[in-house]
């Protein structure tokens, strides 16, 4: 691992952790429905000192938005993540393995869905699904999952011609024990390395939606601040500015302590 | 300038190399002098980490610039030292040296024709105008040996042969009209017929252009054939350096000892390299030979084999009987095998030679039921090795045990030494735990190996270590036969004779029958009961005994065999008409009749048409050759 | 041989095209209420004889197997059905948009790849100083921004207080411009949002292009190259660059959808009348027969770019054609 790729991971690790214990106690921090009209509309930052971060135009306290927002953003993109990265493990493994007619129609299923504009998808899924959390999770697992679904086959087709398991086959392994033993182990390892880019990547789809005004209307998140905040733009810029900073932070910190671990990991295999 | 004669091409003197690592200073080169003539060849020999390709980089001023280079360089009869001057220096590399690497295919930018990579070098070392610059590098081909130079120009590195590729690079190296060609290893991943045609063009610009060559091999059998000195390093530095001869015939050094050792030459005989074969059908004076030979090299002596094993009663008899096997990618059929036949009993190891795409391992693969053939039969005593749902039983999996060419890449990365060498055990036996463990003490005892070893990951070990845990894996189940694809391949040459010395004391002790792929002749020779030539998927011939090289009939064979460089023949003396022509077709495209024809310089027209069979020529002397019945014309 | 080609992947096309048009009238059969209700939802009118007058003639009453077939035939005739939103059929309603978007598209991802070669060749050039630093971590972070916030940042700057650029649109409305005025006026209106569209994909290719530029550097073909004394240029031009253009290529084609979807967004950013504000627009008033539809366009439209690009592929890998025929 370079000092760099060790610096900014330490410094993307650092800043997730503080995202993440932000997410935790978002209600012992600033208490309270943060969509509640709580102040005068559009005060300035550090006017009030209830409202460190000033108002919104509809009285919202920014702080408080910011913090309900970065419960919404890790939570809905970790989940979408996870599922995302399930489902790659799940198309992939059997692609590779299976072969033959199950491969061909996975892969002819993944490669249409990779040949659908992501967003486009995601949007389309919310707008049939209905505006909501559960929703947005959904939209962003089944329109992201084909890149993880090809990177795993791939290792596994890979893996699965080195002689080590050859050597196993040798031994007289089943075919199920050298599947789980033998060649996913070594499979999934690349797998870590798009944990960190596909976090980041739905921390950004998922700004977007609520930015279009698609996710739950009645949870505060980083996109919707965003959205409302469009329409003062040129008499208070911050209220853009602020939580499209949170999400552009969020997904740096997760993609570079991801990159990090990635790197980690390949050192540590290569020892 | 004065004479050539006297005026050495290159004089490197005390050359040293540094590299700051992360605890301190690493020397890779530690004051190497090295001196050559024109019209002379310099052989530079090691094992891998002895530096010998960071002398070569730092002759032609390669190195990477964190490199710390001293000592003395002087190139041509010029006085400045190159070493400390990296402007000149740049301007020498290309001119004055050329420069050929092991990999031809890595070497060769695969998205330029090689016509227009030649080109640019013509270009930028001579200042021709675009037409005479095509018309150079024309020329240049067909200087290197390559017909047809005009067609072969429009074509890309991956569309041509290896021997092709190389000997594109050879051109390009000699573009820049270079007195001095440094060659790093540029034949190693050549088939050895090919070799044997790159060392061809290699002397022969060497004797008739005047060009000095340094040679960097881990081959000491090219290294004393091919040249006038030899250099042999080690750690670094310069062990030994004298005339081919004597490093070769009497070496001084012990490390020189071990390479010799290691490196276990053909046997042809040497006196009479151009007699009959009738004269040369002298196997009680070749084995003489051979002892003396190995009683120099101080390794202990193989034990000999003894056909009558204690455990004689358990013959297990392996039989494949006309097993063809086709891979197909899209349109295209690739022939890995065509109807062979091979047998392997206890007690007996049977060789499996061939170059690339001649099918061995396929055919080693089928042997173990790795891979099932297309039409022929695989029994194992009788019973076929797998059924007919294709699997293949407890009890007979651990009969039929195998060890890899890549001793790292056949163990689990995340496993055990110790763990994986159970696994076999896990299925085979209905031992304890317990049990389990001591077996793997066990094993690795008779191995040579420590208990320590057993809790260690496969990348703590070394290759000669890692080999012999794989071939204590193999024992795991105690088997009768042991399927071995290249097992010394990858390593070392110190290191191989080890780990063949451990197989045959293996074979004595278990009476384990041993099917042997590789395509090193002089491990075979050594080896080998049987030995089956194979090429483009097809027996060539079969044959028994060391003696097999020396009585051979098949052009393909007596190729083979002429191609392989003996330390104590000079390459010069070599009868060259044995060779075969140009490369093997690929297993995409056999020709028709005799797949040997199109290189063999013995075909006549009949051979285009028709399929020889393999006929007995005496016992245990298997021919397909039509011609084979003629007593041999060697010329 | 070219056509040859070109006939190969248009025929491997069309498996997933087909996969997606089944996709497509799945998705909308699972949608709660249909086009009727949404036009009803918007205009207020309720009248259930209407409603069913209008599906017979839309032919919604169908089954959903008969409605399937119709949906398959029209679609094989490039009859996408009529948009409630708009009052007019689909194929016209989205042909009005695309041109937008493909210039959009076109342009950001020959932006995006020509300045991450660039970039990435001159961080793996000073590999392991602080230039190569500086490039890699800029990349990633303008990575990690959302396009419609870095967007709106544009505006702020470069608009309202710089006032270097328009603030949105795709030509300057009410204004009469011809020739070079015309275009030099829709330049102005697309540079913020290619810019904004190609930044934030820029660090794929910054990574790709220096990750093959050093594996380029240490490999065997460039120190050949320094052996035979060439010079310094011709070795990272031709011997270096060149073969580490193909990750970078082949990473344009897959990113290709990403691009489309991106411009959703950024469409929407900037007023762009495209095909990503007209999907906007279709989501908001409910419309998802045009939805569909734009769907299937993205998905032509990605397919289409990813043939040019295999294409291209083709030119700048010699191996390629030998092996794909």
């Amino acid at each position: 691992m370079t000092r760099l790729t060790l610096i900014t991971g330490l410094i993307g690790t650092v800043i997730l952790a503080a995202l993440i214990l932000i997410a935790l106690f978002a209600q012992q921090i600033a208490p309270g429905d943060p969509l509640q009209m709580v102040g005068r509309p559009l005060l300035s930052p550090f006017a009030d000192p209830r409202f460190p971060l000033g108002t919104t135009q509809l009285g919202r306290d920014v702080w408080a938005g910011l913090v309900h927002g970065a419960r919404v953003s890790l939570t809905v993109s970790a989940t979408a993540a996870a599922a995302v990265i399930l489902i790659g493990i799940l198309v992939g493994t059997l692609s590779g393995f299976l072969g033959g007619y199950v491969d061909d129609v996975l892969m002819r299923i993944t490669e249409a869905v990779q040949s659908i504009p992501a967003f486009l998808l995601a949007l389309a899924l919310v707008s049939v699904l209905g505006a909501s959390v559960t929703s947005v999770v959904v939209a962003i697992a089944l329109s992201s999952w084909p890149p993880s679904a090809r990177l795993v086959r791939a290792e596994v087709l890979r893996v699965r011609t080195l002689d080590y398991v050859d050597a196993a086959r040798v031994a007289g392994r089943s075919p199920l024990a050298i599947a789980f033993l033998e060649v996913l182990p070594g499979a999934l390892q690349p797998v870590v390395a798009l944990i960190g880019i596909t976090v980041g990547e739905a921390i950004l789809v998922e700004s977007a939606l609520a930015f279009l005004g698609l996710s739950d209307p009645n949870l505060q998140s980083w996109g919707l601040m965003v959205a409302s905040g469009r329409a003062t733009l040129r008499v208070a810029p911050l209220l853009v500015i602020l939580p499209g900073l949170a999400i552009a932070l969020a997904s740096l910190s997760v993609s570079l302590a991801g990159d990090a671990l990635a790197a980690r990991l390949s050192e540590g295999r290569r020892a | 300038m004065k004479g050539a004669e006297i005026v050495p091409l290159m004089r490197l003197s005390g050359l040293t190399v540094r590299y700051s690592a992360h605890r301190g200073i690493v020397d890779a080169v530690c004051g190497v002098d090295l001196d050559l003539m024109p019209g002379r060849v310099l052989s530079v020999i090691g094992e891998s980490g002895s530096g010998k390709s960071t002398v070569l980089l730092a002759l032609a001023g390669l190195l990477p610039s964190r490199a710390r280079v001293s000592g003395s360089l002087l190139m041509d009869g010029g006085n400045g030292n190159l070493l400390a001057d990296p402007s000149a220096h740049s301007n020498v590399t290309g001119r004055t040296v050329g420069m050929i690497f092991q990999n031809p295919g890595a070497s060769l930018n695969p998205v330029l024709t090689v016509g227009d990579l030649i080109d640019e070098v013509v270009r930028v070392h001579r200042g021709l105008s675009k037409k005479e610059v095509r018309a150079e590098t024309l020329s240049l081909m067909s200087r290197v040996g390559i017909g047809d130079a005009k067609s072969r120009a429009a074509a890309y590195p991956h569309q041509l042969s290896g021997g092709l590729k190389q000997r594109i690079a050879i051109a390009a190296a000699l573009a820049g009209r270079p007195r001095l060609i440094l060659a790093d290893e540029p034949t190693t991943a050549l088939d050895a017929t090919v070799q044997a045609q790159i060392l061809d063009l290699l002397l022969d610009l060497v004797d008739r252009e005047k060009l000095g060559l340094l040679f960097v091999t881990h081959d000491i059998g090219v290294a004393g054939s091919i040249s006038n000195e030899i250099a042999v390093m080690f750690n670094g530095r310069v062990v030994e350096c004298g005339k081919a001869g004597d490093v070769t015939l009497a070496p001084k050094h012990s490390h020189t000892v071990a390479l010799a050792a290691g490196a276990l030459p053909l046997d042809l005989t040497v006196e009479q390299p151009k007699t009959s074969i009738s004269a040369l059908d002298d196997t009680a004076k070749t084995d003489n030979n051979r002892e003396q030979y190995l009683k120099s090299a101080t390794t202990p002596e193989p034990q000999g084999k003894d056909t009558q094993v204690q455990q004689a009663a358990k013959k297990t008899e392996l039989v494949l009987s006309g097993i063809t096997r086709v891979f197909k990618t899209g349109a295209r059929k690739a022939v890995a095998a065509d109807g062979v036949n091979l047998t392997v009993r206890s007690g007996e190891t049977v060789a499996l030679v061939g170059e690339s795409g001649s099918g061995k391992t396929t055919l080693a693969r089928i042997a173990i039921g790795l891979d099932r053939p297309d039409s022929g039969t695989v029994i194992l005593d009788g019973q076929p090795l797998i059924d007919e749902r294709g699997h293949m039983d407890r009890v007979t999996r651990s009969r039929v045990q195998m060890v890899f060419q890549d001793p790292l890449a056949s163990f689990t990365p995340h496993r055990s030494i110790g763990k994986s060498i159970e696994v076999p055990l896990k299925i085979a036996s209905d031992l304890t735990s317990r049990a389990r463990r001591d077996r793997v003490l066990e094993l690795l005892e008779s191995v040579g190996l420590e208990k320590d070893h057993a809790n260690r990951y496969p990348t703590a070990l070394s290759g000669g270590q890692l080999q012999r845990a794989a071939i204590a894996r193999a024992l795991a189940t105690d088997p009768d036969l042991l399927i071995c694809d290249e097992p010394v391949a990858s390593l070392d040459v110190s290191v191989r004779s080890q780990v063949l010395d451990l197989l045959t004391k293996l074979q004595n002790e278990r009476g384990l029958g041993i099917l042997f792929v590789s395509h090193d002749l002089g491990v075979v020779q050594w080896i080998a009961d049987r030995t089956v030539v194979l090429y483009l998927g097809r027996v060539m011939e079969e044959g028994q005994g060391k003696a097999m090289w020396q009585t051979a009939r098949h052009p393909y064979t007596r190729s083979l065999a002429a191609a392989n460089p003996s330390a104590t023949v000079p390459w010069r003396e070599r009868p060259s008409v044995e060779q075969a022509k140009g490369e093997a077709a690929g297993s995409f495209a056999i020709p028709s009749g005799c797949r040997f024809h199109p290189r063999c310089r013995m075909a006549i027209a009949q051979c285009e048409t028709t399929e020889p069979s393999l006929e007995q020529l005496e016992k245990g002397h298997f021919v397909a050759c039509l011609r084979s019945g003629e007593q041999l014309d060697l010329g | 041989m070219l056509l040859r080609f070109i006939g190969n992947r248009v025929w491997q096309a069309l498996p997933v095209v087909l996969i997606v048009a089944v996709g497509v009238f799945f998705l909308l059969e699972m949608a709660e209420g249909d086009a009727v209700d949404a036009y009803f939802a918007t205009t207020g009118a309720g009248d259930a004889g209407l409603a069913a007058q209008l599906r017979e003639q839309y032919g919604l009453a169908d089954s959903i197997g008969t409605r399937f077939l119709t949906y398959m035939t029209r679609l094989a005739t490039l009859d996408l059905g009529y948009s409630v939103a708009f009052s007019r059929p689909v194929t016209e309603v989205i042909a009005s948009r695309l041109p937008v978007t493909l210039m959009l598209m076109g342009t950001s991802i020959l932006v995006s790849g020509s300045l991450g070669v660039l970039l990435g060749g001159i961080a793996s050039w000073r590999r392991g100083r602080p230039t190569d630093a500086g490039i890699t971590v800029s990349a990633l972070v303008f990575n990690a921004m959302p396009g419609f916030w870095l967007g709106l940042l544009g505006i702020i700057l470069f608009a309202v207080k710089l006032r270097w650029l328009p603030l949105g649109g795709i030509g300057t409305i009410g204004a009469d411009l011809s020739g070079l005025e015309s275009l030099l006026d829709t330049v102005r209106h697309l540079v913020l949002p290619v810019m904004t569209l190609a930044i934030t994909y820029l660090a794929l290719y910054v990574r790709l292009m220096r990750a093959a530029m050093n594996e380029a550097a240490d490999s065997g073909w460039a120190l050949a190259a320094r052996a035979r004394g060439l010079p310094e240029s011709k070795i990272v031009l031709r011997h270096m660059a060149r073969p580490a253009l193909l990750p970078v290529v082949t990473m344009l084609g897959l990113k290709a959808g990403a691009m489309l979807g991106g411009s959703v967004v950024i469409e929407t950013v900037f007023a762009i009348p495209g095909l990503g504000r007209l999907s906007y627009e279709a989501v908001t008033q409910r419309d998802l027969p045009l939805l569909a539809a734009i769907l299937l366009a993205g998905t032509l439209v990605v397919v289409i770019v990813n043939i040019l690009i295999d294409l291209f592929y083709r030119k700048l890998d010699p191996r390629i054609a030998d092996t794909t025929g």
